[in-house]
């Protein structure tokens, strides 16, 4: 029964993924973003890796539309690595949403992606899979309380609003400051 | 397969209440064995199932959900009727499964995300095998064979229950069996050996009397004689007599063996 029903899900989730793609062309003009025929094939072939890599099963259209929308007015997005940023995000998309235990909805995780792709990762999309993702998928595993999580709790206890997600990871930052001492001996160090 | 998929579908959509696009692998399947457990209830075959475009799919999962929710309030007041006059005897494998698993279940149990989930390990062990049946349904004829064995153990004092329990096995609080099994091998004990008191332990000539008759006996014939023992039980019904007969087989050939090895002094 496993196998069969498995590839009957695989089977449905390839449908239309690609016209939904292309249809998001529509969306992203404004921005200059396209995406070409191939793209959109790659992209529907990528999905369908990410989503057995992670192990996970998607109905309908996917994340793919939400990933555009929430992404395509980022400063960073240009239509040169367009296809190849999506694809790189989607796949962090899925493995993230398996790495935090389903405690995210996509809205929580896209919002993240979102803002920290833009500050402080600059659209560096493997700086941001490989460092701020990994920190915040650990952060939730290990009992950080998402904006949505707080809202669910505030239902109860009428406490104040909740923070954004920027004030809520603010702990994330793991690296030291700025240090004016090492900067000096770098400087004597090339001299 | 759509409409089955659809099905599916709607109830991922549920699952995640819309706030997750894609669920892991183990979730999907579980919430596809929850869909094809209720339609198979309502008579569908697993293979038709995935072949249908049936449109009226739907109303029928509805249908069997409705049941689904109606049969555990049935268990419910099965467990509660069960619960009124309720003996353990001691034994915490009984016990515990009544008393402390069973309202779990009745809490936790999810007739839409997983109903075909029983959840309990239902450690006590009945006479009926019941692994062929998964969720309400499981635990519906687990509780059926508890009413029958409880009214099994109230035609005797709970005193003397006890006693012939220990008499079986000093820490029969803690062992795992199924009482009437032990009280059903007493009483066809006594009537092997030819004495009248359950009560009282056997002395070495009751066992060697015991042990010739076995011999002379056989499995077959004494398996009939135990049977003519449960029904002659005052006070059951044909559904009392069908269930207890289901440990006529293993007490005859526990006898046999313990009359072949001299041991049944261990044994009744």
């Amino acid at each position: 029964m496993e196998k069969k029903f498995m590839a009957m899900m695989l089977q449905e989730t390839q449908r239309k993924d690609r016209e939904q793609l292309l249809a998001c062309n529509q969306m992203t003009q404004d921005w200059g973003l396209q995406l070409t025929e191939e793209d959109a094939a790659a992209l529907a072939a990528a999905r369908q890796t990410a989503l057995e890599g992670s192990g996970r099963i998607e109905f309908d259209g996917g994340i793919m539309p939400e990933l555009i929308r929430t992404f395509c007015d980022s400063p960073y997005l240009q239509q040169d690595s367009y296809a190849q940023t999506l694809e790189l995000l989607q796949e962090a998309f899925y493995q993230c949403k398996s790495e935090a235990m389903e405690l995210l909805t996509d809205r929580e995780l896209l919002d993240f992606m979102r803002e920290y792709f833009d500050d402080p990762c600059r659209g560096d999309a493997e700086y941001l899979i490989s460092t701020w993702l990994d920190r915040f998928t650990r952060a939730v595993r290990r009992g950080f309380q998402t904006p949505s999580a707080y809202s669910r709790r505030d239902e109860y206890t009428l406490s104040a609003g909740c923070p954004t997600c920027r004030e809520a990871c603010g702990s994330l930052q793991e690296e030291e400051g700025w240090s004016y001492e090492l900067f000096l001996q770098t400087l004597e160090n090339m001299e | 397969m759509d409409e089955f998929m659809n099905l599916v579908r709607r109830l991922t959509q549920r699952y995640t209440a819309g706030e997750s696009t894609s669920v892991p692998e183990e979730t999907a399947l579980q919430l596809a064995e929850a869909v094809l457990f209720i339609l198979g209830r309502q008579g569908w075959e697993q293979e038709a199932l995935l072949s249908t475009k049936e449109a009226r799919l739907e109303a029928v999962y509805e249908e069997g959900k409705g049941q689904i929710l109606a049969e555990v309030r049935q268990a419910q007041s099965l467990y509660s009727g069960i619960m009124e006059n309720f003996t353990s005897c001691g034994n915490l494998a009984l016990e515990d499964t009544m008393q402390k698993g069973m309202p779990q279940f009745f809490l936790r149990y999810d007739a839409e995300f997983a109903p075909q989930d029983h959840l309990l390990t239902l450690d006590y062990p009945i006479l009926e095998h019941l692994e062929h049946l998964q969720g309400i349904d499981r635990i519906i004829a687990y509780l059926r064979c508890i009413r029958l064995e409880q009214d099994f153990l109230h035609l005797l004092p709970e005193r003397d229950l006890i006693q012939i329990l220990r008499q079986w096995n000093p820490s029969f609080r803690t062992h795992i069996f199924n009482l009437p099994q032990i009280v059903l091998s007493k009483t066809a004990a006594c009537l092997l050996a030819g004495t009248g008191s359950l009560r009282k332990p056997f002395d070495r000539t009751e066992y060697e009397v015991m042990e010739e008759r076995i011999r002379q006996l056989g499995q077959q014939n004494l398996g009939e004689v135990v049977m003519k023992a449960v029904e002659k039980l005052p006070g059951l019904k044909a559904d009392h007599r069908d269930y207890l007969a289901l440990a006529v087989p293993g007490i005859a050939a526990e006898f046999v063996t313990g009359a072949e090895n001299r041991c049944l002094e261990r044994m009744v």
